[in-house]
């Protein structure tokens, strides 16, 4: 009997959580390419990638500009909320005074825990005026790469804490033994040793930037168009599908399938780049 | 439940309005432009004029807040101005009412257009937004109400013929006082007395 002992009747339980996940993850993937392919059909793949602009209800389904848009403002996210939360990561576990580290973990915690429409709410009412008084309307890419960036960066902080605080003591009496400074110990041997860690915790912010819906449907003023500087009003995916899946009917409900199609390609093809990235470093 | 009348190649079906719900154009309280013309209305949203200055307000770059495609205060709004979905040169897209009520609240050059229950509701509850008259008319409930006000439409109850006898009642209720709160609530007005 292969379920004799406690240990294998474990792990078979817990094969078979691992295999109702997965299955549910491939039923959905199955479900969304079964309701967008209807659009496809009529429409083809030719229409979504090369008709001029988006308008679903008069026959134009250009899907490119929001693709790329929702690249961008997620890379912009990254970009600011990478290493912003990475270097609160270091300064809380190796710098900060001690009385700061209990509530500065606290306050990260919260914002991780934020709701997203409660910083969309913030966003436009705070930030968009800010920036309209640079470049009005002020609903546009930045403002919602910056709200994004502020909604991620929490999630790189706390998965680098737990990757540093994974670095041997060792390590630490390795290098202090060698005489080497508080700074080039963390620049040469503990960045080093927890990188992989870390960029899992960027690859977890930059899935998050790119599913995020509401609060960047607050601020990105939702305009289908090419992004052409920091300052133009965008339309992301999820905005896209969000905004209109209430009222859609048709071609045009099936064309928005297509979106959420799009966007899980995206993500997978991300991800599956990020971890070639980090299997290589950690090959090395 | 459909927000329109029915249209004519759909008389295999029965409607019963229930409220009427007014499309209002709104703007930030601050925005000191008297009343709109209907052209000059058309000229704002298909981007041929930019500029507050140029329709009689204080100078500052007009800010056009549209509905998303497939909502049909897009649809009365589009029919009513006889414009098509092409044709809008907006700077902002929104969804839902609150959504165009907050971006306009925050903007003072903006302009948009939601539904006047909900704009009337907000406006009485401080948010920093008011509502402009079209051809004359103000746009208020009162005025949704005795009909005057133009930008409006029916909220009906779509059944198929077969069914009359067995829904009577229930369309009976529907109609009745009894939910002139629930319609009220949602900020429509009751066609019924």
């Amino acid at each position: 009997m292969f379920l004799r002992t406690p240990d294998s009747r474990f792990a078979f339980g817990l094969g078979i959580g691992a295999v109702c996940v997965s299955s549910i993850l491939l039923l959905i993937f199955l479900f969304v390419t079964g309701e967008a392919l209807p659009a496809l059909k009529n429409v083809g793949l030719r229409g979504f990638l090369f008709d001029d602009a988006w308008y679903p209800t008069d026959e134009s389904f250009g899907l490119v500009p929001m693709l790329v848009s929702s690249f961008v403002l997620s890379v912009g996210a990254i970009l600011l909320a990478g290493p912003v939360g990475v270097a609160a990561a270091v300064y809380r576990l190796y710098y900060a005074p001690s009385w700061i580290r209990k509530p500065y973990r606290w306050l990260v915690l919260l914002l991780a825990g934020m709701p997203s429409v409660v910083l969309g709410l913030w966003g436009l009412v705070v930030l968009v005026p800010l920036i309209a008084r640079i470049e009005p309307p002020g609903t546009s890419l930045i403002a919602g790469i910056l709200v994004v960036s502020l909604m991620v960066a929490p999630t790189v902080t706390i998965m680098s804490e737990s990757a540093l605080e994974g670095v041997a003591r060792s390590s630490w009496s390795g290098a202090a033994a060698l005489g080497l400074s508080r700074e080039s110990t963390l620049w040469n041997v503990v960045l080093p040793a927890a990188r992989g860690g870390i960029a899992a915790g960027i690859l977890l912010a930059a899935a998050r930037a790119i599913g995020e819906t509401m609060a960047v449907l607050m601020v990105t003023g939702n305009i289908v168009q090419m992004p052409d500087g920091p300052f133009s009003a965008v339309r992301v995916l999820t905005s896209n599908i969000a905004l209109e899946m209430a009222y859609a009917t048709g071609d045009h409900r099936a064309a928005l399938f297509v979106s959420g199609l799009a966007l899980t390609i995206l993500v997978l093809l991300l991800s599956l780049t990020a971890a070639r990235i980090a299997g290589l470093k950690n090959n090395v | 439940m459909i927000s329109r009348s029915l249209s004519e190649d759909e008389n295999d079906l029965i409607g019963f309005e229930l409220a009427r719900d007014g499309v209002g154009l709104i703007l930030h309280l601050q925005n000191e432009v008297p009343a709109l013309s209907r052209r000059q209305i058309v000229d704002i949203f298909t981007g041929k004029v930019t500029d507050w200055e140029d329709v009689g307000g204080r100078p500052g770059r007009i800010t056009v807040v549209n509905k998303a495609e497939g909502r049909s205060t897009l649809e009365l709004f589009l029919a009513y101005f006889d414009l098509g979905v092409r044709d809008i040169a907006a700077h902002v897209v929104i969804g839902d009412n609150q959504q165009g009520i907050k971006t306009v609240a925050a903007n003072p050059g903006a302009i948009g257009y939601v539904s006047i229950g909900t704009a009337e509701f907000e406006s009485g509850a401080g948010t920093p937004i008011r509502l402009l008259g079209l051809e004359g008319v103000e746009a208020t409930v009162e005025n949704v109400k005795d009909g005057t006000y133009p930008l409006a439409r029916p909220l009906t109850l779509v059944i198929r013929p077969a069914e009359k006898v067995r829904l009577r009642g229930f369309i009976e209720f529907a109609r009745s006082p009894e939910m002139h709160d629930t319609i009220l609530e949602q900020f429509f007005v009751p066609s019924h007395p």
